[in-house]
């Protein structure tokens, strides 16, 4: 997990834990969990396939509401997914209908259209696909291209905490 | 879609392979005098008489007006069965509500429509829209409710995690997203729109390719129903066609259309 903050908040999780109903038998995917991360630092949470990293980031995202225990980002706890958290998924989840350009701009609102594209191509820049900025996510060069869009795209605009399932190849 | 391992000629030739040959099996019936022209006509007499009929107008007339009727119901069936459609896929309260209504008013056949239809709307021009109306909406409509509903998940919480707001979800993610089925929806309604045409001028029509094809039967013209019927089936498939590069050009992300 890496974890960036540009504000005051930091990130608190106390007692967590969260079962799963859906299938046969209730899978237990965190059991009392609990962590502080400092402002400005970065986290890494290493542990087997499975072992429930990802549902963990999924809690902190507000994906997951159903658990015991408590999750705060500074001082509000975290109820719902929001915009000060970027998330980066396991896999990307570029929208395969929008250009590069459309999927990063897709995270932003409420900017005219002339702040929207210079903000989306600044981001661009920084992850190396400028020139990819009017193609498809099917048209980028392999696995490298489409991460890199997403991963401009979950960090573009104020975050105060990037949670990530996956290595990110960022400068960010 | 393209067979590996064939050439072009061959591929092109194994196409109009099943109709060439039906010809040639067909007209050698006639000479041989297995059939007669009166009940099936040989394509050599079916070819003579589509010419005529073109050089006349009447073939271009008829099918003129019976396309206009067409592309009116179907542009009114796509309106009311894409907004429909949106608003159901989006709404679990009305698909809950509609839903039987739906499934009662679907398998009944546009032509079961034609007597209330001619009590509702007379003899006119309206009555054969709407039939075609009738038609060209459920397809529609169901493709467009299915594709909607069938929004990945995925994108779903992509869009929660932006905080992306309701309209701007709609346009940017569901309706994208559903498109593919909203084209198929578009092409079968264009199908059955075209197939509604000839039912729809059962009603006192004056004109139409469905009224040539029922003057042309009053008169043992077999040979010139056989021209409408092939008439129907040829516009049928070059509207297939335009409504498949609307789907490719508007579908560039899918590997299938690529």
């Amino acid at each position: 997990m890496n974890v960036k903050k540009e504000h005051s908040e930091h990130l608190i999780v106390k007692g967590l834990s969260k079962t799963f109903y859906g299938g046969k038998r209730p899978v237990k995917a965190l059991r009392n969990v609990s962590l502080s991360v400092e402002e400005g630092s970065i986290t890494c949470i290493v542990g087997k396939s499975g072992c429930g990293k990802s549902t963990l980031l999924r809690a902190i995202a507000g994906l997951e509401t159903e658990y015991e225990g408590l999750i705060a980002l500074g001082s509000k706890p975290i109820l719902a997914p929001g915009r000060d958290r970027g998330v980066v998924f396991q896999e990307h989840r570029l929208l395969p209908w929008l250009t590069v350009e459309g999927n990063v701009a897709f995270a932003l609102q409420g900017l005219s259209k002339f702040q929207t594209r210079r903000r989306v191509l600044e981001q661009l820049k920084i992850v190396g696909l400028t020139k990819s900025a009017r193609h498809y996510p099917h048209q980028l060069s392999g696995g490298h291209g489409a991460k890199g869009c997403d991963s401009a795209r979950s960090l573009i605009g104020q975050k105060s905490c990037s949670l990530t399932s996956r290595l990110a190849r960022l400068t960010l | 879609m393209k067979d590996r391992g064939l050439s072009r000629f061959s591929a092109a030739a194994l196409y109009v392979f099943l109709p060439v040959a039906l010809l040639i099996v067909w007209q050698l019936l006639y000479e041989l005098g297995f059939i007669r022209a009166l009940l099936l006509p040989p394509p050599s007499k079916i070819a003579d008489t589509f010419l005529a009929l073109l050089m006349s107008g009447d073939l271009l007339r008829h099918l003129g007006i019976s396309l206009l009727r067409v592309i009116e119901g179907f542009a009114l069936a796509s309106v009311v069965g894409l907004a429909l459609g949106t608003a159901i896929g989006l709404s679990r309260a009305l698909d809950r509500s509609t839903d039987l209504m739906i499934q009662l008013m679907k398998p009944i056949p546009p032509i079961a429509w034609i007597p209330l239809t001619i009590l509702w709307f007379g003899i006119g021009e309206e009555s054969k829209v709407f039939i075609i109306f009738l038609g060209a909406l459920f397809p529609i409509l169901v493709n467009t409710i299915d594709g909607i509903r069938q929004t990945d998940g995925r994108y779903v919480e992509l869009a929660r995690v932006f905080e992306t707001k309701r309209l701007r979800f709609i346009m940017r993610v569901v309706l994208p997203g559903a498109l593919p089925s909203i084209m198929t929806g578009l092409r079968v309604g264009m199908m059955i729109a075209w197939m509604c045409v000839v039912a729809a001028e059962l009603i006192a029509a004056p004109s139409g390719i469905g009224f040539m094809i029922m003057d042309a039967r009053q008169m043992m013209q077999t040979d010139q129903v056989f021209v409408g019927m092939i008439a129907i089936g040829a516009t049928g498939k070059v509207l297939d066609v335009l409504l498949r590069m609307v789907e490719r050009r508007l579908i560039v992300w899918k590997a299938e259309y690529r």
